[in-house]
């Protein structure tokens, strides 16, 4: 149910687990799906997200709430009065903490993200799943990962041999 | 993003087809990257070669790294540069270069754009597209209009090709497979003709034509600003022609400028886009831009911005030359007797990109391009005559 609280609009988020969550409008539409439900008048209602768990759902509203561009009470950009520099560093900084979680919980925010359509969101959690994984052996990759090498013997020969020099 | 919008995925991540794309496309766009990735096992390698994934990955990271360089003395046809470090190390018996039927025959190196090169062949009244990556090879035989233009007298060709296609967001890469624009230069007696090539169409354009008070100086690559190619006149002064407009000019060199010697000349493509022209003088880079005075009149500006190589280079062989220039990152490669930096220009920033112990005056053309997967089992090289 969309609400008004101190002259922003709230709207409601339900996780299948049965929660609930209350974020502003502005902080929703960080994700392009729910952007096009409002837009095309489908979020009247509360917004039954699928398969995001409370957990994973309130992370998401986490990081929307820090990304979403926040405006004073002149309506002003904040970032008037802050140096866009700073606010990047900040950004970047408060990212590389919020990314701090386990393997599964990753895999769930990318899965989450990529539903949701946050771009911000898809990146870095896509992004720190390569940067784990880029310094590893082969076999490493594939443990963690949880990947079947599925090359018959003769064939990984030969794909080793043709690559060889990009393991140099 | 993922394609998919219907629900969030219910396998787990490296399951889903999307989800794994789009965590593959972050890998890091340097040569050894996406062969190192193909080998995890057959699912990746299927993604990593399949060239629409491989046209997202190129769009995800935008500019292309840069591999190497090209280089070309007066008369030795051709070698490949590397400057990434292992396993980033690309050389030279990995391009399958165009073939010379014979010792008389001599190909001349044009330049890169857009992961293409473009070569003339003066003996077969032809130039070259090549797609160094691939192999493959789109050859052009010279516009028979131009070729007539100056029948009789000597007349030296350049070429310089562009990627065409215009559409949104494409990621430069494939771009031999079409559109592109090779655009072909007769140099003759005080006068210069031109004519563009267009690849879609397979036919030449009009033939354009300009005075010019000398050649064309043959040791600068041609330079894109805007849908502008601009050659280095000896003497300072710059032909131009227009590929939107279509017209073919020459911009008069710096009033001002009292350097004479050619060697110490680069055009330059400036950090908003403009013209420009660096001038090597006692150990200092001089930069000149393009702007409009006071009454909107477009002329030469010298900077005050000026780049005194004393301190960034060693003070014990002091002889400089500039062999090369980047156009995408602004960056000149210059020749010391210590070997070969890149300068880039904004920043000042240089490296020390190939060590030796002597003045080298081969010419650099910068390589930029993605390595993509897709030469694993039964890859081999292609050469289409097109």
């Amino acid at each position: 149910m969309a609400t008004r609280e101190a002259g922003k609009k709230m709207i409601m988020l339900k996780s299948p687990d049965g929660m609930e969550f209350e974020v502003e409008e502005a902080v929703a539409m960080e994700s392009q799906t729910i952007r096009k439900m409002i837009e095309d008048d489908c979020a009247d209602t509360a917004i039954l997200i699928p398969n995001i768990n409370s957990k994973i759902l309130s992370r998401v509203i986490e990081y929307c709430n820090k990304h979403v561009p926040t405006t004073g009470a002149t309506g002003a950009a904040a970032s008037d009065t802050v140096a866009p520099a700073a606010l990047a560093e900040d950004l970047k900084i408060w990212d590389a903490e919020f990314i701090k979680v386990n393997r599964a919980t990753r895999f769930n925010l990318i899965q989450a993200a990529s539903y949701l359509n946050i771009k911000g969101l898809l990146d870095l959690t896509s992004q720190t799943t390569i940067d784990t994984i880029s310094d590893n052996s082969l076999e490493e990759i594939r443990s963690f990962l949880s990947t079947k090498n599925d090359y018959l013997p003769e064939e990984e020969q030969t794909i080793r041999r043709e690559n060889q020099w990009a393991f140099q | 993003m993922s394609r998919r919008r219907c629900s969030p995925a219910t396998a787990p991540p490296l399951e889903d087809e999307d989800l794994l794309q789009e965590i593959l496309l972050r890998l890091p766009p340097q040569p050894s990257s996406l062969p190192r990735a193909s080998t995890v096992c057959k699912r990746w390698l299927n993604i990593l070669s399949d060239p629409q994934f491989v046209q997202r990955f190129r769009k995800h990271h935008g500019k292309p790294p840069l591999i190497g360089f090209f280089s070309q003395r007066y008369d030795v046809f051709c070698d490949f540069k590397p400057v990434l470090e292992l396993p980033d190390r690309i050389h030279a018996h990995r391009f399958s270069m165009p073939k010379s039927r014979s010792s008389m025959e001599q190909w001349r190196f044009m330049g890169c754009r857009n992961g293409l090169t473009a070569l003339i062949n003066e003996c077969r009244r032809e130039a070259v597209v090549w797609d160094p990556l691939t192999g493959r090879q789109h050859h052009v035989p010279f516009q028979p209009g131009l070729q007539n233009a100056l029948t009789g007298s000597f007349c030296v060709w350049h070429a310089s090709v562009l990627c065409a296609d215009a559409e949104h967001g494409h990621g430069h890469g494939d771009c031999i497979l079409g559109p592109f624009k090779l655009v072909l230069i007769c140099n003759g007696y005080k006068q210069a003709f031109g004519s563009i090539y267009d690849s879609s169409s397979g036919s030449w354009g009009n033939i354009f034509s300009t005075a010019i008070a000398n050649e064309i100086y043959a040791r600068r690559g041609n330079i894109l600003v805007g849908n502008v190619l601009c050659w280095l006149i000896c003497g300072g002064d710059v032909l131009v022609f227009d590929i939107k407009t279509q017209s073919l000019g020459v911009i008069e060199k710096p009033a001002d400028n009292h350097v004479t010697i050619d060697l110490f000349f680069q055009l330059l493509r400036m950090e908003k886009g403009g013209l420009g022209l660096a001038v090597l003088s006692e150990q200092i880079i001089q930069l000149w831009e393009r702007k409009p005075n006071c009454d909107g009149v477009v002329g030469w500006v010298l900077l005050q911005k000026a780049i005194p190589l004393k301190g960034l280079l060693p003070s014990r062989k002091p002889l400089v030359l500039i062999v090369g220039y980047d156009e995408d990152t602004n960056a000149t490669v210059l020749s010391t007797g210590i070997g070969n930096f890149m300068l880039q220009l904004d920043s000042v920033q240089i490296k020390h990109i190939i060590k030796r112990n002597n003045m080298c005056i081969d010419m650099f053309y910068p390589y930029h391009n993605f390595y993509t997967a897709g030469r694993g089992v039964g890859w081999k090289w292609v050469e289409l005559d097109l």
